[in-house]
């Protein structure tokens, strides 16, 4: 089984630190997880279909 | 296709586009809509993964907990953690993959590729919509998002 560099043991769980991504924003900005460090932070993932 | 969404709700929040299916390497799902919760330490203060819809009232009540009182139970907690990370994962690096193919116009590859990632890991469903996707634009990108298709879709194991 193919592993990639930088794969995790386990995935984070509630308790464990987030990990940090990049990613575009709809209005063309790079946005990261980081950038929003100090408040409470809700994610929600959809997809259009 | 995703500012159609964002412009009708009004949204005041800031939305990012995951093309690659980065955000399921690092957190691990394997379905949408999601919600995780970060506390203002970094630390998650919860987690659904899937079948997450704020208008249900336990739902809401859920997410107000976590925003109120940090960290809550936790749900999903696979056995033989190490095994299921390198599937998930080898599907989605398949799904990048095809992605990509898609970019240089090889459709057909990429649903070679999609498919072998299906047959990898049956449980993403990410990635199963995908194809569903490409082999019946009509059922996702005509009008409405046809859900009753895609429930019997998986009524019939596909």
């Amino acid at each position: 089984m193919v592993r990639k560099i930088g794969t995790p043991d386990r995935y984070p769980d509630v308790g464990d630190l987030t990990p940090d991504f990049l990613l575009d924003s709809v209005d063309g900005r790079h946005v990261s997880l980081s950038d929003y460090i100090g408040r409470k932070i809700v994610i929600y993932m959809w997809a259009s279909w | 296709m995703v500012m159609p969404y964002v412009e009708a709700a009004k949204c005041t929040f800031v939305t990012l586009i995951d093309q690659q299916n980065r955000l399921s390497e690092l957190f691990g799902f394997k379905a949408v809509p999601n919600v995780v919760v970060i506390n203002e330490d970094g630390t998650i203060a919860g987690k659904q993964f899937g079948n997450f819809d704020i208008r249900r009232a336990s739902d809401f009540a859920m997410l107000s907990d976590w925003l109120r009182s940090g960290p809550a139970n936790n749900k999903d907690s696979p056995d033989n953690k190490e095994t299921a990370i390198e599937t998930h994962n080898y599907a989605i690096m398949l799904f990048q993959e095809g992605m990509k193919q898609v970019e240089d116009n090889n459709v057909n590859e990429a649903m070679r590729l999609w498919r072998l990632a299906v047959d990898v890991d049956p449980s993403n469903y990410v990635i199963r919509k995908q194809i569903w996707a490409i082999e019946n634009p009509e059922k996702f990108y005509d009008e409405d998002v046809d859900y009753a298709w895609q429930n019997d879709q998986l009524k019939k194991g596909q």
